[in-house]
């Protein structure tokens, strides 16, 4: 979808017009600069792919605050659930290294999947509230490269959460 | 005359709040009903006020709209441009705070729905997808992701878990649908409860237009009348003793049904004849 120049004008004159009033929406539930900034960006890419909507909205400021309070939204409740799981992975990685014995063929994947590069960014992102683009820049690799690693740890989080709670072997790409 | 009046008070209420106030106004509306939100008009109003108090005061709190578009259109717009927001992610467990009862984990019913959009995969969707992965076990709804190939799916994968917010209340095998429209995918969830009823809704977005989707469903402590969520009906259907009235209203169509204290509602920018696949897609007790 590649966007024209009048559409991207209009975008932008929204953008400098509107950005502000959300960032400071955002900063208000985030308490985080980042995190705020970047979901005022995030409003502006969902109004992009909304761009026919947006126009034909009879208020279209409003319908960007809207949509940025459902993004905020978004994020919290994203966030607060890879706070669960991180939490669980990291719990039972735990109770594998308190073990008196040596961990078994499961906690050797959890071992490594805790240890990956993927699962860092994930905590990275989700516990200390890094943005993607701090992410990014920390890793000198695009957003959405930086965000497919993200996307890829939580997916193996949940392999791993669900296998140690079946205790069935599980396979975790890194 | 009378709402730029009340525009006015409100907006000179919200300046004689400290910023600590008005931010916590903002946080409480994001967790609240509808009933008692804050008006976007009232959310921009305070927002201003945050903004013009940021400049007055000369803070190191600082967004440069003009810094943020570069920002944008170097790092965020090829997302856009792919259709492919950072944060579309509808996976939800959460709870929500504040006017909203607060839930504990009950494992007694779980409904996991998965709705794959698959970006990569050529795979066609004639047949529902919910429909290949529904099986049922004694104690969970489960829709399960054997035949997928995970390298193939995209970002839409959700689960919903109704047992949260209806803590000690049975829920009924034949209640939702195994099967909505692929097409849509998770983007937002809301709920409230109060001394009448649990409410909880569940909001669907289609990747290619961004019809939408929504399926609401209700708890009522007290017996209600039957047709309580939406418009006359234009035709019901009955099916295993439960009655489902189809209506529409401008370009939405919606169906609701009530089961013992429970009433849902599906509505979306859908056709009847999907609205009825859906129906029919209802387990029988």
């Amino acid at each position: 979808m590649q966007l024209n120049k009048s559409t991207l004008d209009y975008i932008e004159t929204l953008y400098i017009q509107e950005s502000a009033l959300l960032f400071h929406y955002s900063k208000a539930i985030f308490n985080n600069e980042s995190i705020a900034e970047e979901s005022v960006q995030e409003t502006f890419i969902i109004a992009c792919i909304n761009y026919e909507k947006l126009k034909a909205s009879p208020n279209p400021k409003g319908w960007i605050m809207n949509t940025h309070k459902n993004v905020c939204r978004n994020m919290q409740r994203i966030r607060a659930n890879y706070l669960k799981r991180i939490l669980t992975v990291d719990s039972f990685m735990l109770e594998a290294v308190n073990k008196d014995t040596a961990p078994d063929e499961y906690t050797d994947d959890l071992s490594i999947f805790v240890s990956s590069d993927d699962y860092q960014l994930l905590k990275k992102v989700i516990l200390e509230g890094y943005s993607f683009k701090e992410m990014a820049e920390e890793l000198d690799i695009s957003i959405h490269a930086c965000r497919k690693r993200y996307q890829r740890a939580k997916k193996n989080s949940r392999k791993i959460i669900k296998s140690l709670l079946n205790n069935i072997e599980i396979e975790v790409t890194i | 005359m009378n709402n730029n009046k009340q525009s006015n008070l409100r907006y000179t209420y919200f300046t004689s709040c400290s910023t600590p106030e008005l931010e916590k106004l903002l946080r409480d509306d994001l967790q609240s009903n509808d009933d008692n939100a804050l008006s976007i008009e009232e959310i921009r109003m305070i927002t201003e006020i945050l903004s013009k108090r940021n400049s007055e005061n000369d803070s190191d709190l600082d967004f440069d709209p003009k810094t943020g578009w570069e920002s944008f259109r170097n790092d965020y717009l090829p997302l856009a441009e792919q259709r492919d927001p950072l944060y579309q992610e509808p996976d939800s467990t959460a709870k929500k705070k504040g006017l909203y009862a607060s839930f504990r984990y009950a494992a007694a019913i779980l409904i996991i729905c998965y709705v794959y959009f698959s970006v990569y995969s050529v795979t066609t969707v004639a047949e529902g997808i919910f429909s290949q992965f529904a099986s049922w076990t004694n104690d969970n709804f489960w829709f399960g992701d054997a035949h997928i190939n995970e390298a193939d799916v995209g970002d839409a994968n959700y689960e919903i878990d109704i047992s949260e917010y209806f803590e000690n209340i049975s829920i009924p095998d034949n209640l939702l649908p195994t099967w909505l429209p692929p097409e849509y995918m998770l983007f937002g969830e809301e709920g409230y409860s109060n001394a009448t009823e649990n409410s909880y809704q569940y909001l669907f977005r289609s990747e290619d237009d961004f019809s939408t989707l929504k399926l609401k469903i209700s708890y009522y402590y007290e017996d209600i009348e039957e047709d309580k969520t939406y418009n006359k009906p234009i035709s019901t259907h009955e099916k295993d003793g439960i009655l489902y009235s189809f209506s529409e209203n401008n370009n939405t169509n919606a169906v609701t049904w009530k089961n013992g204290s429970f009433v849902c509602l599906i509505e979306g920018t859908i056709t009847q004849e999907t609205l009825m696949e859906i129906v029919e897609s209802i387990p029988e007790q």
